[in-house]
């Protein structure tokens, strides 16, 4: 007797579909291969910034005036500047995330009732506004963030940490609320039924168990802040970014080179060091 | 929300002895389905119970309504010792089938967390996250008595099945219960290992006066090893067994297995 037939050959539809959509997209907005090579003027431009990587700038290029610090303490402070602004951000973000992340998934509503009665309606109605304070927050990416906040406060660092820790604590809370639901059930269901309060339930049975996943993907955000922040340079704040874009202006891509090379050094440098806390933990 | 009074780690043990359940024409519901059907049953304090009967019987929900886990849908269920349900919760001690450990703390942190029924939130916390010096020891004792003194910092995740098993003893041990409560204790054990386990609930039982359930799976264990049988089938007893002054269960004859075990539907079953 032959096999009943499946819904198999929905893959390779699916895949047609897929091909298919790249192709109508590429039509749409007159993709051209060509597009990527440059021409006239960029090719000097695009042989000068190939030249400079090669060379990255180990001094200013130019005179500076007298008093300017070291090339070398220049870019140290600039890094420095960056991961301020990166932690200052993440340590907002973080325990906001978290908070919002707990409160956003289901374990946390279940916990007391122990899943045995769904959440009245009083609950399910604060975690869905809880659940759409969070969409709201990352729908819009720091830059714009940014911009809102450079026009109603000014170019002050405060503004800047904010608008990087809105829409990072919102994605925080999106991802950890989703790594909270994925811990299994029964460690803190066994304790309420020995009488724990649901409150001590969460911390000692639930938020534990997605601890390494929480952790990890901290860590990886904490290096998006970085970059976030570097970016944020070119608003005038004096992390990284303003010296790429100071340099850039002047054409000194040799000093642009060097100062993306620091930024990717610093990146490798938290990585590492995320890397061996995750070895620890898992 | 109710304050808990203040409690130390030093303050004395609550009284020993078990606790006694009556039973009157319990019945449990789960969506529909009925897994226990008006069940008429008297636990005396301190019994020694095995429940045995086929997958789906109801053993589990039986041993959740003597949790206080389940509540029964129709009928009665009363226990002696006059506890508020938060005491009750906090004095019985259930040793689930999959163990139910947090997988990254270690097993001090796990066994602590045994009693967490007795504290508030915050106080909670800390005795689990900052435990006193004599709360360490207590748990090293206790590892020591179900035989994994040395395990007391290891990561909960890194130990054997068997291994972890023993930690979820300790962890109901450490709770000092009046009802010990076991899922299928021995499960995944080899027969030896088995014994065991089984010999270890009874002599802790014993010692502090618990009563204890357990289900099991294997009927020879639980004639060798139990003083009362309870058989259920279908939600309902179809074997009580009480070992004889001969110490013998003559209860459980291979004709009563066969109609408690067997595939023929009784009855007024639906198979």
């Amino acid at each position: 007797m032959p096999a009943p037939r499946g819904p198999l050959g929905m893959r390779a539809l699916t895949l047609v579909i897929i091909a298919l959509a790249g192709l109508v997209a590429a039509r749409y907005l007159g993709l051209d291969l060509a597009g990527v090579l440059p021409r006239d003027a960029g090719k000097a431009m695009a042989a000068d910034l190939l030249g400079a990587a090669l060379h990255p700038a180990l001094d200013y290029e130019t005179e500076v005036p007298p008093g300017t610090p070291a090339f070398g303490l220049k870019i140290l402070a600039a890094l420095w500047q960056t991961l301020l602004f990166a932690a200052a951000a993440m340590s907002i973000a973080l325990p906001l995330g978290l908070a919002l992340g707990i409160l956003a998934s289901d374990r946390f509503w279940t916990l007391r009732t122990q899943g045995t009665r769904p959440p009245s309606a009083l609950q399910r109605t604060l975690q869905i506004a809880v659940r759409t304070l969070i969409a709201l927050m990352r729908s819009l990416h720091e830059l714009l963030w940014a911009v809102l906040f450079l026009a109603a406060l000014g170019l002050n660092s405060a503004a800047a940490v904010i608008s990087i820790a809105i829409p990072f604590a919102g994605t925080l809370a999106k991802v950890g609320s989703e790594m909270i639901d994925e811990t299994t059930t029964q460690p803190p269901r066994a304790l309420v039924g020995a009488g724990a309060r649901p409150f001590t339930a969460l911390f000692v049975g639930v938020l534990p168990a997605a601890a390494p996943d929480l952790l990890s993907y901290a860590f990886y955000r904490f290096e998006c802040a970085i970059r976030s922040a570097a970016v944020l340079g070119f608003f005038g704040y004096p992390t990284i970014g303003l010296y790429v874009a100071q340099s850039f202006e002047n054409y000194q891509l040799r000093e642009v080179w060097t100062y993306l090379y620091a930024l990717i050094a610093l990146v490798v440098v938290v990585e590492a060091w995320s890397r061996g806390v995750r070895r620890r933990l898992s | 929300m109710t304050r808990e009074p203040r409690k130390t780690d030093s303050e004395p043990s609550r009284p020993p002895g078990g606790i006694g359940f009556g039973l009157q024409g319990a019945t449990v519901r789960f969506s529909g389905k009925v897994a226990l059907e008006s069940l008429d049953l008297q636990l005396e304090p301190g019994a020694k119970v095995a429940l045995i009967g086929p997958s789906g019987a109801g053993k589990t929900t039986l041993l959740r309504l003597l949790a206080g886990t389940a509540e029964p849908n129709e009928g009665d269920l009363r226990f002696t010792g006059g506890l508020s349900a938060r005491d009750r919760l906090s004095c019985t001690g259930f040793i689930h089938q999959d163990h139910a450990l947090v997988p990254v703390l270690r097993v001090l942190q796990n066994v602590l967390a045994g009693r967490l029924g007795r504290y508030g939130s915050l106080q909670g916390l800390r005795s689990v996250y900052f435990p006193s010096r004599e709360s360490i020891e207590a748990v090293h004792r206790t590892l020591t008595r179900v035989g994994i003194g040395e395990l007391l910092y290891q990561r909960t995740d890194r130990l054997s099945g068997g291994e972890q098993q023993r930690v979820a003893i300790a962890r109901a041990l450490y709770q000092e219960p009046r009802v010990l409560l076991c899922d299928e204790p021995v499960a995944s054990l080899d027969p030896s290992r088995s014994r065991d386990v089984v010999q270890l609930l009874i002599e802790l039982a014993t010692e502090s006066g618990a009563t204890l359930v357990t289900s099991l799976h294997d009927e020879r264990l639980a004639a060798q090893f139990f003083d009362r049988v309870i058989g259920l089938r279908s939600g309902r007893v179809v074997l009580d067994s009480t070992r004889d002054s001969a110490g013998e269960h003559p209860a459980l004859s291979p004709a009563a297995l066969e109609a408690l075990f067997g595939l023929d539907a009784l009855p007024g079953e639906t198979p």
